[in-house]
């Protein structure tokens, strides 16, 4: 009896012991060494292509195992704060620009390994537009291997405009006159799908308008310039044109539902509109403007593949071989086509890939792919000045005070000045 | 002799049994609170390779003095009153209702707490479809049916009609629970105290006060302190159906996740913790009140 009674001891306490450790990254004795890939591509169909493009990995590199780690997007950013508090961060891990550079703040990245691994890719592979969202403040190194991107722009519904004898809208009074023309609140029908909602989108979409007028969130010194004339010129405009959209918050879901049932013949969207379109039948029928005043300002974003500070040699090593792997032409256009349309390539090999070009939702766009894909090298962001891509811009965008500010002066019924003022007092706490 | 030795046997069976979960509850608990405890005196940066400064009480009194945080609680407060007593009272009227044999019992039984087992994500998106400014099914009933109104509300982007609505989003999901509770414990009751409280002329109201409440009140506060906490500390179905209503959770999480401060965030879950520790105190003294009395 006592002798099983402390079995049931022993068993239990082994039990307990187990559940605290779990399959970890590490190096084996025989110079095996497994690394953790976290990604957020949870849906079935593009987990079955990353790990398809994991096994091909382990087979060609028979001695790095890939351990994935897939994370939902929206709590990555939460996933990634608390691994980095227990110094369990993964030794490849997808991330935005943005979040990007607030990991570059906290120097949670090993920028001389990432750059080691573009400088092997080539760094005349890439889109200008795609490696200039990932430098670091210093122009030196790189935040992230760049994967894939998207851009940001009005989409419009040709046959809309032409019923009532309107082109390609090219500037801010042009897109105004058909928001305009195309508004009957009466009846539900609006002109632009414009989004007003407390996140990032509003900020995106903002950004386009305010940096087609020369207004940046800092200046060339790296402060705060909220209340310059072309901001609040650029904040009024955009105020204005939410009279002719949706009423209420407008997130992504908003947007693209009037812009797929026809509520409205203009949508400020990324390029993931595209599959949706597709599968609607209709690309011939799709449009895209670039806001434009001063300058063109296209948005966009590059998702990249990021390599933790303080990692062991071999584990680094091992996160930069398969960073290159999945950098090579054709594992990228495999990657890019997890999401054909939506995701662009970063890299001219991509679009030079047949597999690419056969691809039948890429071909179905004909000429507006090619013109997509040429916008990357147009991008502008908010704290990317004169090649400067400030690090602190990662904090105003996480802090969420644009997003409340356009929010305030669209949906809130505040003034520009009431806006901006606002979000000063906000940029405060976060901005030394 | 043998008895106190078998005594000592089970207690020492008792501890032997009890120390896996006393263990677990030190690692994944305790360890962590401490933890947390820990940082809340530290400017802390989300890198744990860099130095963290301590700076003593400096994330209490910046939150202590941080208006935010008072309108916070205030309205967590309110919240979790509100949530706290109209699911324990809708509860405990469905429950009323669905103590007595009828048809479909089975039926509607499962049907009530569907709200509450259901995945809160869908109800949500269920929530946030039926109230969109555009398309949602309660502004075409109120504005195209009914007629009740031209413009529509914008239910989630107004503080006050966000707030109605979550509030009412919780009490509709979480009756279920005080449901389950009271049914079970209304089962129990033995109709011969009703008859007899029937014989000495009681109304409907009388019996209540005098049967049931009494046989139920240990339920009753039950529900009440778990709900209680778990309302005080919600967070995901707040923060998903609105921006516009801070309860505490999303104060916390903001401070955390979105301004990286991890040693104020740390700073205001202990006064979270402290605020929540008296409130249950209070609730259960007044148990312990109604037992004597």
């Amino acid at each position: 009896m006592k002798l099983k009674m402390s079995r049931i001891v022993a068993f239990l306490l082994v039990a307990v012991t187990l559940i605290g450790c779990s399959s970890e990254s590490g190096s084996g004795a025989d110079g095996e060494v497994t690394i953790e890939f976290m990604h957020t591509s949870v849906e079935q169909e593009r987990l079955d292509v990353i790990n398809g493009l994991i096994s091909k990995f382990e087979e060609e590199n028979p001695q790095i195992n890939i351990d994935p780690v897939v994370v939902e997007e929206s709590s990555l950013t939460t996933k990634i704060v608390t691994l980095a508090q227990s110094g369990k961060l993964p030794e490849v891990i997808e991330v935005g620009q943005e979040y990007a550079k607030v990991m570059d703040k906290d120097s949670l990245i090993d920028t001389e390994a990432i750059k080691e691994v573009v400088s092997n890719i080539g760094e005349d592979e890439y889109y200008d537009g795609a490696l200039k969202l990932v430098r670091t403040e210093d122009g030196e190194s790189y935040r992230g291997v760049p994967i894939s991107g998207w851009v940001q722009g009005i989409w419009y519904n040709k046959e809309m405009l032409d019923s009532k004898g309107f082109e390609e809208p090219k500037s801010w009074e042009d897109v105004r006159e058909v928001a305009e023309a195309f508004t009957d609140k009466s009846n539900q029908k609006y002109g632009i799908a414009l989004p007003t909602v407390e996140n990032n989108f509003s900020e995106q979409a903002f950004s386009q308008f305010a940096l087609s007028n020369n207004a940046n969130i800092l200046n060339s010194e790296g402060n705060v310039t909220l209340e310059t004339p072309e901001m609040k010129e650029a904040l009024g405009y955009y105020q204005e044109l939410s009279e002719y959209t949706m009423p209420g918050s407008n997130g992504v879901t908003e947007v693209k539902d009037a812009f797929m049932n026809d509520t409205v013949p203009m949508a400020m969207y990324s390029t993931y509109i595209l599959p949706a379109i597709y599968d609607e039948g209709t690309p011939e029928n799709l449009g895209y403007a670039i806001p434009s005043k001063e300058q063109e300002a296209v948005y966009g974003t590059v998702s990249s593949l990021t390599i933790p500070a303080g990692l062991e040699n071999q584990q680094k090593e091992a996160a930069q071989t398969f960073i290159e792997f999945l950098s090579e032409p054709e594992n990228a256009t495999e990657y890019i086509l997890m999401a054909p349309g939506g995701a662009q390539p970063v890299t001219k090999s991509v679009v030079e890939n047949e597999q690419y070009q056969s691809n039948e939702v890429i071909e179905s766009f004909g000429d507006l792919s090619t013109e997509i894909a040429e916008s990357f090298n147009d991008i502008q962001v908010f704290g990317l000045v004169d090649g400067k891509n400030y690090v602190k811009m990662g904090d105003i965008t996480s802090s969420n005070a644009i997003p409340i500010m356009i929010n305030k002066a669209t949906v809130g019924g505040s003034s520009e000045e009431e806006a901006i003022e606002a979000a000063k007092t906000q940029l405060e706490k976060v901005v030394d | 002799m043998g008895k106190v030795k078998r005594e000592i046997s089970d207690s020492k069976l008792a501890f032997i049994l009890l120390l896996p979960s006393g263990l677990l509850i030190l690692m994944l608990i305790g360890y962590p609170m401490l933890s947390n405890f820990y940082i809340s005196f530290f400017e802390q940066p989300i890198n744990p390779n860099l130095p963290a400064d301590f700076i003593g009480f400096q994330n209490f009194t910046e939150t202590l003095t941080d208006p935010e945080f008072y309108k916070s609680l205030g309205l967590t407060l309110l919240y979790t009153v509100l949530v706290v007593a109209g699911s324990t009272y809708l509860g405990l009227y469905v429950a009323i209702l669905f103590n007595r044999p009828f048809r479909f019992r089975k039926l509607a039984r499962s049907l009530i707490i569907l709200s509450y087992v259901t995945p809160s994500i869908s109800l949500i998106f269920g929530w946030k479809y039926m109230f969109n400014n555009g398309y949602g099914i309660i502004n075409y009933i109120g504005r195209d049916v009914l007629h009740i109104f031209d413009t529509p509300p914008l239910w989630f982007d107004d503080p006050t009609s966000s707030f109605v609505l979550v509030v009412l989003f919780a009490i509709w999901r979480y009756f279920p629970y005080a449901f389950i509770a009271f049914l079970a414990i209304l089962q129990t009751i033995s109709p011969t105290l009703y008859e007899a409280a029937e014989m000495d002329g009681a109304n409907i109201w009388q019996k209540f006060k005098v049967v049931t409440l009494p046989a139920i009140m240990p339920v009753m506060m039950t529900v009440i302190t778990l709900r209680t906490i778990w309302m005080f500390y919600m967070f995901e179905d707040v923060y998903l159906l609105t921006n516009k209503v801070n309860v505490l959770g999303i104060y916390l999480y903001e401070t955390a996740f979105a301004f990286n401060d991890l040693g104020k965030a740390s700073a205001i879950s202990v006064l979270l913790f402290l605020i929540i520790c008296t409130l249950i105190i209070v609730i259960r003294k007044r148990v312990d009140l109604n037992a004597s009395s």
